[in-house]
């Protein structure tokens, strides 16, 4: 037999390396030292996403967010771009698709920019300033991307499926283009400025900060420069609750998409964090997490030949359980076949399970992608965000691949009994349909 | 066998380039420690510029049929490529260019040797089964459709449909869909024994790997290949001087127009491309960028992006926008042509020339931080023809000076040299008004 040519060896663990600090109010920065490159990435959330709409005008929060790079006390709008674009500098700051009830932020640049990225994430964090002229320039954006989304099947397919599962003021519905643009178009400066001081602060502030930073005083660089500052409050979203409703069928119209998008799916309620996470996304993932090699995929794709692409998951499971679906292109003349055998896959796989060698299969290429996931600083920042954000320990960055490495069977069967019931699964299509049938 | 059947070409910025000497597979090493893990990536020069009419799709399809497996990893013996690598955890796929075809896998750094196992089977050894091809037509198929969907698709694929006439670079990559459907697996075969050879691919490994252990890795799974015939077609055709603007429109349902200009320039080893994608970030990175300012600040589009393609035969000067509601295309059109000949009658500002340095710089250096986007931009290298384009990237941009930004706008943008896509939506406000 022939000797492996490489070992990981030992390594220290991820959480053996991280420096935790938390900032008086209730802020927290992760710092993990990787001088193999000579970059640095900070990636943060605060509270200040969607759900935290308490009076159902859920584009306030977006539009607040995407103002924030708009101008502060300290920057126009165009000084800030310079001062990023001079120094080679990328800010991302918006709401959060994966944590509705916050607002994400990155900024990355080369190593020897750290004070200047802290200082500019500051000053957009905790000193906008909403110009009227940049509002409005936000708001024919947003009507112009909106517009585009009308001919988008998949948003249009998936939104409507939101619509189908989630009531009236539920932060995960989608709602209708034509609410979304009013919404837009009455958000004031005012409601902006009021949204910012009631929940933007320090208190709720989780960041990650890896890369070449081996030589930085971190406490001293990020202290009250980011986390000391901000209202000292810890409201929580109001969800409401979500009642059953029948399973039904949306068919959406649009002309000269010769493509399907296709949703199937329910409410879920799986959170990172739950005893049965790590169960419920192997089970889930021998179901439709990879379209070359899943069942669905394998029956869909690989057998029948009817679609480029079909995944099934659990959308979002930080802060408010999203809901699981199955997605899928599809032509319209193969429409009601793939329908019909998604459904069937479904069925049977809830009835009988994962194989042992499937799950197994699963185990494994959750605890290497993981690794793999981690590779770069980006992903270890976002990673340690999310582990801050949902309350765990550091530890379990290191402990997750062993978690998902001893599920066993009995767990999967569980947990896939627990969060997908094919009784309960309704079905969007967007496209031009008139071929199929 | 050793590594001293390794002929060792060169080293440059911690790259090093080898040969088997045996089987002329060219070799790359890119150690990287920044995490516990490694990229393998194979390239074999050959893309959609390789295929002859009626045969359009097939270096795609091909790509599709080599994951239906060879003797050793395939379904029926429960060894498919895709679940072998899905179980190590590892991000892999495998894209279809212009010029190249390439696969790659990143995995924990112990589970290397399963990709290098992998491809080395299906280097020479992949089934290509009628069986297979049956099924994957209608697959591809639908991907082209999800391709119908998007009005930047349907542009990009007129826009090289109008500018290329001669040269194959005319047809796109996924084919028409005439001969996506009618292709037969005798032709995808003949394909793959012709271009699917050692000497005509390159093996590159980054990541947390040492030299010796790469080597020995490669040398263990491809060193049993045997050389190929050595002899394949090489494209001879040169696309022809363009001498006049050419126009088409595109009208389809949709909700928002968009516009696509494109310029003749050359191959992407030629020193002219340079100062031209300093050209195209100065219009179009940032929010300082002047079409930028323009036209995404002014409300008149959405978004701006131009780009000078890197390719091995001469290729485009890109400029894409998506207009706002209501927005003219001839309107915006006018302003684009306006700001691409300003940028070939005086030269940048300093601060322009600067920051798009420091962009780049910055682009470099995080491409070291990931074996993936390492491999990638590797890949396009020799893809181009020299994978030294990559490392020599910081000092040629470097070196751009502001008279050859100037220089090279007035050479290649002219109007004579340029096509001009329009999609023009046929509902909404625009087309019901």
């Amino acid at each position: 037999m022939t000797q492996p040519l490489f070992d990981p060896g030992d390594r220290l663990l991820i959480a053996e390396r991280v420096a935790l600090h938390d900032f008086t109010g209730g802020g927290k920065l992760a710092v993990v030292a990787n001088s193999h490159a000579p970059t640095v990435t900070i990636a943060g959330m605060l509270q200040g996403g969607t759900a935290m709409a308490d009076d159902g005008r859920f584009a306030v929060p977006g539009v607040t967010a995407r103002m924030l790079e708009r101008g502060t006390n300290q920057y126009s709008r165009m000084a800030l771009a310079r001062e990023l674009e001079d120094h080679g500098l990328q800010l991302d700051v918006r709401s959060s698709g994966s944590a509705p009830a916050s607002v994400s932020f990155s900024v990355q640049g080369l190593a020897e920019e750290l004070p200047r990225m802290v200082e500019i994430l500051a000053s957009v964090l905790r000193r906008p300033n909403f110009p009227e002229d940049e509002l409005e320039k936000v708001r024919d954006r947003i009507l112009g991307v909106l517009q585009h989304e009308r001919q988008e099947t998949s948003s249009v397919a998936f939104g409507q499926l939101t619509r189908m599962l989630y009531p009236v003021g539920h932060p995960l519905r989608r709602r209708e283009i034509e609410v979304r643009e009013a919404e837009v178009r009455a958000i004031t400066r005012e409601d902006l400025e009021r949204f910012h001081a009631r929940f933007y602060g320090g208190h709720s502030l989780v960041c990650a900060l890896v890369g070449d930073v081996e030589q930085v005083d971190c406490p001293q660089v990020f202290g009250e420069t980011l986390f000391g500052w901000g209202a000292d409050s810890s409201e929580m979203p109001i969800v409401p609750q979500v009642l059953s409703k029948s399973p039904g069928r949306v068919d959406t119209e649009i002309p000269d998409r010769p493509n399907l998008d296709v949703y199937l799916g329910h409410t879920g309620n799986l959170s990172l964090g739950d005893a049965d996470y790590s169960a419920a996304m192997l089970a889930n993932s021998c179901l439709g997490q990879s379209t070359l090699t899943s069942r669905l995929g394998v029956a869909v794709r690989d057998e029948a030949g009817l679609t480029y692409g079909i995944n099934s998951g659990f959308m979002g499971t930080l802060q408010i359980p999203g809901p699981w679906v199955t997605s899928l292109g599809v032509a319209p003349e193969n429409l009601d076949r793939a329908l019909v055998l998604c459904q069937e896959v479904i069925e049977d796989f809830l009835e009988t399970g994962p194989q042992e060698s499937e799950l197994d299969d699963e185990r494994h290429a959750w605890a290497g992608g993981y690794q793999v996931g981690l590779a770069t600083n980006v992903g270890v920042a976002m990673e340690l965000v999310k582990t801050l954000l949902s309350g765990q320990d550091i530890q379990r960055i290191d402990r997750f691949p062993q978690e998902l490495l001893a599920v066993t069977r009995d767990q999967a069967m569980r947990a896939l009994k627990r969060h997908i019931d094919p009784s309960r699964i309704s079905i969007s299509v967007a496209g031009t349909l008139s071929g199929s049938g | 066998m050793t590594n001293s059947s390794f002929e060792l070409i060169e080293r440059k910025c911690g790259i090093a380039e080898f040969r088997l000497a045996h089987n002329g597979l060219s070799v790359l090493i890119a150690p990287t420690a920044v995490a516990p893990v490694a990229t393998l990536g194979v390239v074999y020069r050959v893309g959609s510029k390789d295929e002859v009419a009626g045969h359009t799709g097939a270096t795609h399809l091909l790509e599709h049929l080599m994951f239906k497996g060879t003797e050793r990893f395939n379904r029926n013996r429960g060894t498919e490529i895709a679940r072998v690598l899905q179980r190590l955890g590892a991000n892999f796929n495998a894209t279809t260019w212009l010029d190249r075809t390439n696969y790659y896998a990143t995995v924990p750094i112990e589970h290397l040797e399963t990709p290098a196992d992998i491809e080395a089977d299906r280097m020479r050894g992949a089934l290509v089964r009628d069986e297979d091809l049956a099924k994957e037509r209608s697959v591809v198929l639908n991907e082209l459709d999800r391709g119908e969907n998007e009005p930047f698709e349907v542009l990009l694929k007129g826009l090289f449909a109008h500018a290329f006439i001669e040269h194959p670079y005319h047809h796109p990559t996924i084919g028409w869909r005439g001969d996506v459907e009618a292709i037969q697996g005798e032709t995808l075969r003949r394909f793959y024994d012709t271009f699917y050879q050692p000497d005509n691919a390159t093996v590159i490994i980054a990541g947390d790997v040492e030299e010796k252990p790469a080597l020995d890795l490669v040398m263990r799974y491809f060193g049993a290949l045997d050389a190929g015939p050595g002899q394949r077609p090489q494209g001879a055709i040169r696309e022809g001087r363009q001498r006049g603007e050419r126009r088409f429109a595109v009208h389809r349902g949709g909700e928002l127009g968009f516009i696509g200009c494109v310029w003749h320039i050359p191959e992407g080893l030629h020193p002219d491309i340079a100062p031209l994608s300093v050209a195209a970030q100065i219009l179009s990175e940032g929010v300082v960028s002047r079409l930028s300012r323009r036209l995404v600040e002014t409300g008149l589009c959405l978004g701006v992006h131009a780009s000078a393609m890197e390719s091995h035969d001469p290729g485009l000067f890109q400029v894409f926008v998506t207009l706002a509601p209501g927005v003219d295309h001839a309107d915006v059109d006018e302003i684009i042509f306006e700001e691409v000949e300003t940028m070939g009658q005086a030269v940048p500002e300093a601060g322009e020339l600067a920051r798009a340095k420091v962009q780049r710089r910055t682009d470099l250096a995080f491409q070291w931080e990931s074996p993936a986007r390492l491999v990638s931009a590797l890949t396009e290298g020799v893809s181009m023809g020299d994978w030294r384009a990559f490392v020599d990237e910081i000092d040629t941009v470097a070196s751009v000076q502001p008279e050859d930004v100037m220089r090279v706008c007035a050479q290649y943008l002219k109007p004579t040299n340029r096509t001009v896509g329009w999609f023009v939506p046929e509902s909404g406000p625009e087309a019901g008004e």
